[in-house]
């Protein structure tokens, strides 16, 4: 039986509050409330992890629209295992170094009822199972990477050893009460470094490693999500989560907490009728992918500064992150790498405006809301190093998580069934024909993709999963009236 | 440092320095408030997808994207002035004032909706209200606005209209909270006067192009849509109800000892019947629509079933936190009744109503007002422990009903006449006439006005079929006289 006992009915107090008294006899007593909130904020994160999946999914190409989709399924589960064996020790062992955890809690083994190391008013099993929910969506962020070219075998063994050696360390810095970030004075409410940064630079690494799809540059890869619906149901998913990523970072229902809600939501809304505001001066139209991105590049923004900034920063932060990361879209095409979903752009990139932001904006008073915290600041309390701390903080997780996912993937490529890359093949067909042997819909024309002028090279030993082995393809298709979706391929 | 501290419990202390009274905030009704208002964002976008699924397939992501847009506009709206003309304390009885201008204030002092939680939480949460209900007048622009002016439709009917009846109702000023009118979670703020803003848009817009043709007829492009939008909403409104039972009526005394009725918990009852009664009137709804669509065809319609649900939502919404089990009953059958046969309105008055939004919101927050009015009971507001009020008919208090006919009254007439105003004042903006050309509708909102589509195939051809002069049309799209000329003397005969 765990050492706890309720407490009685008093006056001014809830009835049945925990009472966890440990082995000095120090008593520590948790808000259910908390608890709920947490609770109710482990769900929220959840979600945001298969929203990610159908906002990916929306923006490909309808052959590979499934994998998207089950990729964030299996994170869930991959991640969630991991964290059980040796994420959350590595994580957030309170006996480890500045740098890393150690195996204290392995197999989540003495996880109970002791106040948490985020926060002593929830205890430590509530708190690893809301952390678990970042650790799992983290992995997913970076995986957009391996868009219409990855293997999804690879995939699994990737999440659980990016998690273990890139996402864990991060965290340990920015989280762990040890860590060297969180001990130099490093801002970071909801996750700037460990989940955006980290894994927008992952993204990065991820995208050089792979090379381009084949055909870019083409007209068949010209901007074309094929499910625009699926693409705004993914953005209303993490909208929706990210009250739990954000306002439960509080670990506790109080002010802070509503404070980062009303301030996530915020960015999120400026951030998106920015990015959109943007694009109509192009085309004079209104993008729902556009509105959708700068949603997210706002909610990225706001994520590192939402329990240290008031609500008119918060309109700020959405407005540079819906611009900055808007026009950062375009480093792709400056660099010559395909980051097919702009995850480099958006969470990277976005996350180092949140961090820079945070640093100048971040508030005592507002950090104070909880009646607890106590902060310098940032530059508006005139605590100028600040800054330098940020961006300590933000240019570490960059460096880290980019070199260590290069290395991560490099030590795959010479394992024979672990490499990442996809054949040409598999791309022609499309991830869900030639690794799921599922679509996501029971109609994907596979005819413009294979019938056209880029021969497919049966010899090479190409199977089409058993499916007429021996099928020549002699269309002569007119390219294009395929593009318009008009008539027939011949 | 903001000035709180923590009681011996972990619950927070507030003591107010002019009065030295002491506030203490419960951290589960915090957190029930905060998981609400998630709850209360995800109907938004729900309502697009149910809208969406509606109309026809060149028109639907622009539904979708209207609803994401409104969050963001009025999250703003809000922030700005929103949240201050509609609960400043130091208002007038149909108006609050600029002193939270931004927000500036908002933070650790008892809501005016509930002494049980701090303003700031309170305020999130009614963003969410006030985010939806402009979405739900959306409705009434299917398949024929600009998307552009629609970004200063909805802040300026935000400011206009919805601040206004949220005070009369919700603001311990409002002059219908003050004569003790039970609208739990927005039957008039939200449902009426959406529902009437939506018929006021509908005339002014006029029909749409094909309407009463084979073309228009009943078609919704993806069911599945429409589904999943009622799923959102009906999941989100255990928020949009069962959340609003810490906020307490004009009879509450501000005992924050918490002593009435034993602990704090008991309070929750109030929550936990509220979600009772939603969850009931939105099934028995759901299920009497769809059996009044039997009759017609011997089909089981999964629209008439969502169509009745949501009704019955609706309805309720006004009663939730004051009426029982057995009541909740009658609220979904009635609702999912009188609505149903509401939506022949359209035809007897001649408006295109497209998604017979005045229908089901209109008539169905008229319905749940009257419903509550009749069998509001004073033991089940008392559920929280606390709330003291004279009842409905069920308690012999016979004037009750009068109030609630006053309520919904103001609510359709005000909101009526003031959308009709602010529709007409942006006809004469440059830039702001909302309504499109022919050209335009032909081809569709989508790719007109956002150069994208919900999906990578979308058949234009039936579309197109028969308009042999559609190419000039759009490039005549900013001169209608020229077009309907053209029109006229093109032997096309289409029926679109």
């Amino acid at each position: 039986m765990v050492n706890i006992t309720y407490d009685a009915c008093k006056i001014s107090s809830p009835a049945g509050s925990i009472i966890y008294t440990d082995d000095s006899g120090t008593q520590t007593i948790y808000q259910n409330g908390d608890i709920a909130w947490t609770l109710a904020g482990t769900a929220l994160v959840f979600i945001m992890i298969p929203g990610l999946g159908y906002f990916y999914s929306g923006l490909l190409r309808r052959k590979n629209a499934l994998s998207m989709i089950y990729m964030s399924v299996m994170t869930i589960a991959v991640v969630s295992f991991q964290w059980f064996f040796w994420g959350y020790s590595l994580a957030f062992s309170e006996t480890g170094s500045a740098y890393i955890g150690n195996l204290k809690y392995f197999g989540m083994k003495g996880v109970a009822a002791a106040p948490s190391i985020g926060s002593a008013r929830i205890p430590a099993l509530v708190f690893a199972v809301y952390q678990l929910m970042f650790a799992a969506i983290t992995p997913m962020l970076a995986l957009g990477a391996v868009s219409e070219r990855g293997r999804l075998g690879p995939c699994i063994a990737f999440v659980f050893i990016w998690s273990t050696l890139v996402y864990d360390p991060i965290a340990c810095w920015t989280w762990n009460s040890n860590g060297w970030s969180f001990v130099l004075g490093g801002l970071d409410f909801a996750g700037g470094s460990p989940v955006h940064i980290s894994s927008g630079s992952a993204a990065l690494a991820i995208s050089i490693y792979l090379g381009k799809r084949r055909g870019y540059g083409t007209e068949r890869l010209a901007y074309k999500p094929h499910n625009t619906s699926y693409v705004i149901l993914g953005t209303v998913l993490l909208w929706f989560g990210w009250f739990g990523f954000n306002g439960g970072s509080a670990l506790s229902a109080n002010l802070r907490a509503a404070m980062a809600c009303v301030v996530t939501n915020l960015a999120a809304s400026v951030g998106g009728l920015t990015w959109m505001l943007w694009d109509y001066r192009i085309e004079r139209k209104w993008s729902a992918v556009g509105f959708c991105s700068g949603a997210i590049a706002g909610l990225v923004a706001i994520t590192p500064g939402s329990g240290f900034v008031g609500a008119p920063a918060a309109v700020l932060f959405g407005v540079m992150a819906g611009t900055i990361c808007n026009f950062a879209t375009q480093l792709k095409f400056v660099f010559g790498y395909d980051d097919t979903l702009d995850i480099f752009a958006s969470h990277a990139v976005g996350g180092v405006v949140g961090n820079v932001l945070t640093g100048l904006f971040a508030q005592a008073s507002v950090a104070g809301f909880d009646g607890i915290t106590i902060i310098p600041g940032g530059w508006l309390d005139h605590h100028y190093i600040q800054l330098g701390y940020q961006l300590a903080d933000s240019v570490a997780a960059l460096s880290y998580s980019f070199v260590m996912t290069t290395i991560i993937l490099w030590l795959m490529h010479f394992i024979p069934f672990l490499r990442m890359r996809g054949s040409e093949d598999a791309e022609i067909v499309g991830l869900d024909e030639y690794d799921m042997g599922e679509f996501a819909y029971d109609y994907v024309g596979l005819e413009q993709e294979i019938g056209h002028d880029i021969e497919t090279k049966m010899s090479e030993g190409m199977t089409t999963g058993g499916r007429e082995p021996h099928h020549e393809h002699h269309h002569n298709v007119d390219e294009n009236s395929l593009e318009k979706g008009l008539g027939s391929p011949a | 440092m903001v000035n709180i501290t923590y009681d011996a419990s972990g619950s927070i202390v507030w003591q107010d320095p002019d009065t030295g009274k002491i506030f203490v905030y419960n951290p589960g009704d915090i957190a029930w408030t905060l998981a609400s208002t998630a709850l209360v964002f995800i109907m938004i976008p729900g309502l697009g997808y149910f809208y969406s699924g509606l109309l026809r397939r060149k028109n639907a992501l622009s539904m979708i994207y209207l609803s994401v847009m409104t969050i963001a506009v009025v999250s703003f709206q809000w922030f700005f002035w929103g949240f201050s003309l509609t609960f400043s304390e130091t208002g007038s009885a149909f108006i609050g004032d600029l002193r939270y201008f931004g927000l500036k204030g908002v933070l650790e002092k008892p809501s005016i909706g509930s002494a049980r939680i701090p303003s700031i939480v309170f305020c999130i949460y009614q963003l969410m209200f006030a985010a939806i209900t402009p979405m739900l007048a959306i409705g009434g622009f299917a398949d024929r606005a600009h998307l552009g002016p629609l970004l200063a439709f909805v802040f300026a009917w935000s400011t206009l209209v919805y601040d206004p009846i949220a005070c009369w109702t919700w603001n311990s000023n409002g002059w219908s909270f003050a004569h003790g009118s039970y609208d739990f979670a927005g039957g008039t703020p939200v449902h009426i006067s959406s529902g009437s803003a939506a018929l006021a848009i509908s005339i002014y817009l006029g029909k749409r192009r094909g309407y009463g043709t084979e073309a228009l007829a009943y078609k919704p492009h993806n069911t599945t849509f429409v589904v999943l939008g009622t799923v959102f909403l009906w999941f989100g409104w255990f928020g949009f109800n069962g959340k609003r039972t810490s906020f307490l009526g004009p009879e509450l005394a501000l005992n924050i000892t918490g002593t009435k009725g034993g602990s704090a918990l008991s309070a929750n009852l109030r929550a936990a019947q509220a979600s009772i009664v939603t969850n009931l009137a939105a099934s028995v709804g759901g299920l009497t629509w769809m059996l009044w669509d039997y009759r017609i065809e011997r089909k089981w319609s999964a629209v008439g079933f969502c169509s009745g649900a949501i009704a019955g939502l609706v309805a309720i919404t006004p009663g939730s936190g004051f009426v029982g089990s057995p009541a909740a009953v009658l609220f979904g059958f009635m609702a999912g009744t009188i609505c149903n046969f509401a939506t022949q309105l359209k035809f007897v008055f001649g408006y295109d109503d497209s998604l017979d939004v005045f229908a089901s919101h209109a008539i169905g927050g008229i319905v749940g007002n009257i419903l509550t009015a009749l069998f509001a009971q004073a033991s089940v507001a008392g559920f929280d422990g606390f709330t003291v009020i004279p009842g409905g008919w069920l308690d012999r208090h016979w004037i009750q009903l009068a109030w609630h006919v006053a309520d919904s009254c103001a609510g359709v007439s005000y909101s009526f006449t003031m959308t009709t105003i602010i529709l007409w004042i942006m006809h004469y903006i440059p830039g702001l006439r909302i309504r499109v050309p022919e050209g335009v509708e032909i081809i569709g909102i989508d790719e007109s006005d956002m150069g994208e589509f919900a999906y990578d195939y979308v058949a234009m051809e039936p579309e197109l079929k028969g308009v042999s002069y559609v190419s000039s049309v759009v490039r005549r799209e900013s001169d209608p006289e020229s077009l309907m000329k053209e029109r006229h003397s093109s032997a096309s005969g289409s029926n679109h």
